[in-house]
């Protein structure tokens, strides 16, 4: 069933980037997000989990304090803690994610879970809109 | 600097959903929408809350089972419960929810429309925390 999530803001720390047993890679990180609100300050700290060859550029390209959009599905799940007590967690299960502000050395302009082969990857490379 | 949080969700409710006035006075609703993988099976619940107009309209017309749409913004929020334990919640703020299909004397009074729509545009969230 239809389930987007868009947001944007700043990672608190720098993604964690991890494999599965079957060795696919797997990054976690939090996006900070300011709420829009004129009398007081706060901010939504979302998780996100990106997967595959997304995960990977995540790993390498994103950093703690860096802008970042993330496009993806919220995604609950239940899982037994160590404890054994049942727990649940919601993320974003994140499907394009694009960085914000400045441009790092090498980093691709924006990265989606489609392009987790490297031939579609190379796509949007090495060119701007022509307008 | 940029800052967006938006989502967009459609499910079912899992259960009717529950009305309550907070303690400023504002109608607050909370419903509960099942989340598939992928279209498959159903992994967990994701809880949606709707102030003021929006909270009354929801109120009023959702029930179990139905399938809705939720627009709004994500949020993670934390309270302490009865035993003094803090509890995280993830929901979704709604600022628009609409109904997909219609039933019953609903979708009679709009026939052949899917929507009875309810729309705020929320400005401000009441302070203090939440009753529940």
């Amino acid at each position: 069933m239809y389930n987007k999530v868009f947001i944007i803001g700043n990672l608190t720390r720098d993604p964690e980037l991890r494999y599965t047993p079957a060795g696919i890679p797997i990054a976690r990180f939090t996006v900070a997000v300011n709420q829009r609100s004129k009398e007081k300050e706060e901010v939504d700290f979302i998780p996100v989990i990106a997967w595959r060859r997304l995960a990977e550029i995540c790993g390498e390209f994103l950093k703690k304090g860096r802008s970042v959009a993330v496009e993806g599905r919220l995604q609950v799940r239940t899982f037994a803690g160590r404890d054994g007590q049942s727990r649940t967690v919601a993320e974003v299960v994140a499907d394009n994610m694009q960085m914000l502000g400045r441009r790092l050395e090498g980093a691709p302009e924006n990265a989606g879970a489609e392009g987790s082969d490297s031939k579609s990857d190379s796509k949007n490379e090495g060119g701007e809109v022509p307008f | 600097m940029a800052n967006l949080n938006r989502i967009l969700i459609v499910g079912r409710l899992l259960a009717d959903p529950e009305a309550r006035v907070s303690v400023e006075g504002v109608p607050v609703t909370k419903f509960k929408l099942a989340v598939t993988n992928f279209g498959r099976q159903v992994t967990g619940q994701i809880e949606v809350i709707a102030w003021r107009r929006l909270a009354e309209i929801c109120g009023q017309y959702l029930k179990k089972d139905r399938l809705v749409l939720a627009e709004g913004r994500l949020q993670v929020r934390s309270y302490e419960d009865q035993g003094g334990q803090r509890k995280w919640v993830t929901e979704v703020a709604a600022n628009n929810v609409q109904m997909l299909e219609g039933s019953g004397p609903v979708q009679a009074a709009a026939p052949g429309g899917a929507e009875l729509a309810g729309e705020e545009e929320v400005e401000e969230l009441p302070e203090g925390d939440l009753p529940f």
